[in-house]
């Protein structure tokens, strides 16, 4: 069963990722990029290691997308003034 | 005509070669023998009983390998320096272009505020009991405050109070670590009483729950620096 779940859980993380790199906007890439680290937060809490699933709840989905949408933010002003 | 052959045949390969990839990482993953015999794990969790921390990964992380969690937060704050003086001597984000807040959001923000942050010390301080420690406490302290500044785009934050209980976590962090190696010989040594017969309280395992008090204090300031100079800051050569 908890085979199963990894399985599911291991393809929608390749799924999610190959839709990061295809995607065309810089925005939705690092939102799909959010969703790698939502499906590791699964699989690590499946793996038994509930400190590193807390870790990369905490850093991987929280605080890594809000600085990736800050830099977004100050390189895209840049461009439209130059 | 040949290049296009060529292409074709390297697309096929590398598809050939990803599938076989993946057809063992399955492989591996149904086959997981949780035999520990014989391992460094095995070891940790034989000795984990002396400390009298009920978290092993917890002992694992600030006693065993206590010099690596200070290398980590040295690693840390290198990167906090180098963004702020990057983006300090960059000019501030004009107050007049930030409209008025929201009444309802700051009003809500505030009140998520003192929930968030009571989460994140509730983690640092049970640290040594439940999953979660100093690094993560730290961050989601720090996340509180993100919350506030997406609400509240005015608001100062007192950077006198942040540099000096960063500065003073990082101190003690090596003293703490000095004065175990003076005692016991041992950096990071555990010179504070730990009976196993308390294993499971609050205030149980010696130095390990003093440790990740201090980890959390100095992350969450330091995270907390690094996103308000993101978001009040402008980039230099806008």
């Amino acid at each position: 069963m908890i085979g199963i779940m990894i399985l599911f859980t291991f393809i929608s993380i390749t799924i999610v990722a190959l839709a990061s790199i295809l995607a065309k906007d810089v925005t939705t890439s690092v939102i799909f990029f959010m969703g790698v680290g939502l499906g590791s937060v699964v699989l690590f809490t499946l793996f038994q290691a509930p400190d590193v699933a807390l870790t990369e709840a905490v850093i991987g989905t929280g605080i890594s997308t809000v600085v990736f949408l800050l830099g977004i933010r100050h390189t895209t002003k840049e461009e439209i003034k130059s | 005509m040949n290049l296009k052959k060529d292409l074709r045949i390297k697309h096929i390969f590398l598809s050939l070669l990803s599938s076989i990839l993946m057809i063992s990482i399955v492989s591996i993953l149904f086959n997981i023998k949780t035999d520990l015999h014989q391992s460094v794990g095995e070891l940790f969790l034989a000795i984990n009983m002396e400390t009298a921390s009920a978290n092993a990964v917890t002992t694992v992380v600030t006693f065993f390998r206590g010099l690596d969690t200070l290398g980590e937060v040295t690693v840390l704050f290198l990167a906090t320096t180098g963004i702020s003086l990057m983006l300090s001597s960059a000019k501030r984000v004009h107050d007049k272009v930030i409209e008025q807040e929201s009444f309802i959001l700051n009003i809500g923000s505030k009140l998520l505020l003192s929930v968030i942050v009571l989460f994140g010390v509730y983690i640092i301080v049970h640290g040594h009991l439940s999953p979660g420690g100093g690094f993560q406490g730290g961050v989601v302290i720090a996340s509180a405050f993100l919350l506030l500044f997406l609400a509240n785009p005015n608001m100062n934050l007192n950077h006198s109070i942040l540099t000096f209980g960063e500065s003073i976590s990082g101190v003690s962090y090596v003293l703490v670590g000095l004065i175990g190696l003076f005692k016991l010989n041992i950096l990071f040594g555990n010179f504070l009483p730990h009976s196993i017969s308390q294993i499971g309280d609050l205030i149980s395992g010696g130095i390990i729950p003093i440790i990740y008090i201090i980890v959390g204090i100095k992350v969450g300031s330091e995270i907390t620096v690094i996103i308000e100079y993101f978001i009040k800051r402008e980039a230099q050569n806008a």
